[in-house]
């Protein structure tokens, strides 16, 4: 049994990704989903001084594919994951800061082409489990991403048998 | 002049007295909300029988995976027969009416339509008709997702928790 109330999320809202220069993307909060997505329409690997990297591309805002963002991360994990449809890909991991409210932290996130769909990218379960409830009901409750957020505990992530969106 | 000043005031009483009432009925609704796990169990009554549901706020609506079996006409409406089967053996057929078809869009594959029926699901105490489209879901661990429209007012996700509640909803069939 929780004792304090954990801080409420409405179904999308709206989050920073700094380390990926992504100042305000919209994400669906999606508690379907094991892993968090972000949509990239390319994906390339490359090396980087022994380290394995994928650059990527981003269409931050819903409905645009005009405007672009190119990033960089190192890769964390590569992974099998099924989508809603049920199918299976192998999917790049990275670890990247999200920004939500007034709070940031570390969450694993597959990158996937998600053009076809409406959201660019989802928040899934582990990446909020033990910090937020969702509201079906609510959108953008936590407000605009700060520009100062307050670090949250990082979560040792639960690992439920196989992937599932 | 001075009797209608003073009704004028009562009446802004009045207005403000139903404004505050409405904003704490709109705080104790939020309060009220129920916490839930993302996997929880729930009970088809008409069937008589246990699935174990997603609890997705990623998802519209609510599915239920079905073999539809026939598709009918009675009494000027489309029916249709389907059968449930769940993880512990049990099935069962049953015939409801069509009220309408949901589009399904999906990744990288063509939108589908499924048939969306009524059916009676008891979650916890909770006994709801609720609107439930019929899906040939073949690959999934689950055999209900339950979606945003079924959870908008009543409860709140908590992505920690799994099978918080035990279906028991008194006074209906099954429950």
């Amino acid at each position: 049994m929780k004792v304090v109330q954990l801080p409420i999320l409405g179904w999308r809202e709206w989050v920073a990704l700094p380390e990926l220069g992504v100042k305000r993307i919209r994400c669906k909060v999606d508690t379907g989903a094991r892993t968090s997505a972000l949509h990239a329409f390319y994906i390339e690997e490359f090396t980087c001084e022994g380290i394995d990297m994928v650059r990527f591309g981003l269409h931050p805002v819903q409905g645009d594919t005009e405007k672009e963002l190119h990033c960089e991360a190192e890769v964390f994990d590569k992974r099998a994951v099924t989508d809603s449809g049920g199918h299976t890909e192998t999917r790049y991991v990275i670890k990247t800061d999200v920004v939500l409210g007034k709070s940031i932290w570390p969450i694993e996130m597959t990158l996937t082409n998600r053009d076809t769909m409406r959201f660019r990218m989802l928040l899934g379960r582990t990446a909020i489990a033990d910090h937020f409830l969702v509201d079906s009901a609510g959108s953008h409750l936590a407000g605009k991403p700060a520009s100062k957020p307050t670090v949250l505990p990082i979560l040792s992530y639960l690992h439920d048998a196989g992937e599932e969106e | 002049m001075k009797k209608q000043l003073s009704l004028g005031y009562h009446k802004l009483f009045g207005a403000l007295w139903v404004l505050v009432l409405l904003m704490c009925s709109v705080t104790a609704q939020a309060a009220d909300k129920q916490a839930i796990g993302w996997l929880e169990e729930v009970r088809i009554g008409e069937a008589d029988m246990v699935f174990k549901a997603k609890v997705d706020t990623g998802a519209d609506n609510t599915s239920i995976k079905a073999n539809v079996l026939k598709k009918f006409s009675r009494d000027g409406s489309e029916w249709v027969r389907f059968r449930l089967a769940n993880k512990s053996g049990g099935t069962a057929v049953l015939e409801r009416k069509v009220l309408r078809y949901a589009k399904i869009k999906r990744k990288m594959a063509p939108s589908i339509k499924r048939p969306v029926v009524k059916l009676g699901i008891c979650l916890g105490s909770v006994y709801r008709d609720v609107e439930i489209n019929l899906a040939e879901r073949k690959k999934f661990k689950y055999h209900m997702l339950i979606g945003r429209s079924f959870l908008r007012g009543f409860y709140l996700v908590d992505s920690e928790l799994q099978y918080t509640l035990q279906p028991s909803c008194s006074g209906i069939k099954g429950g």
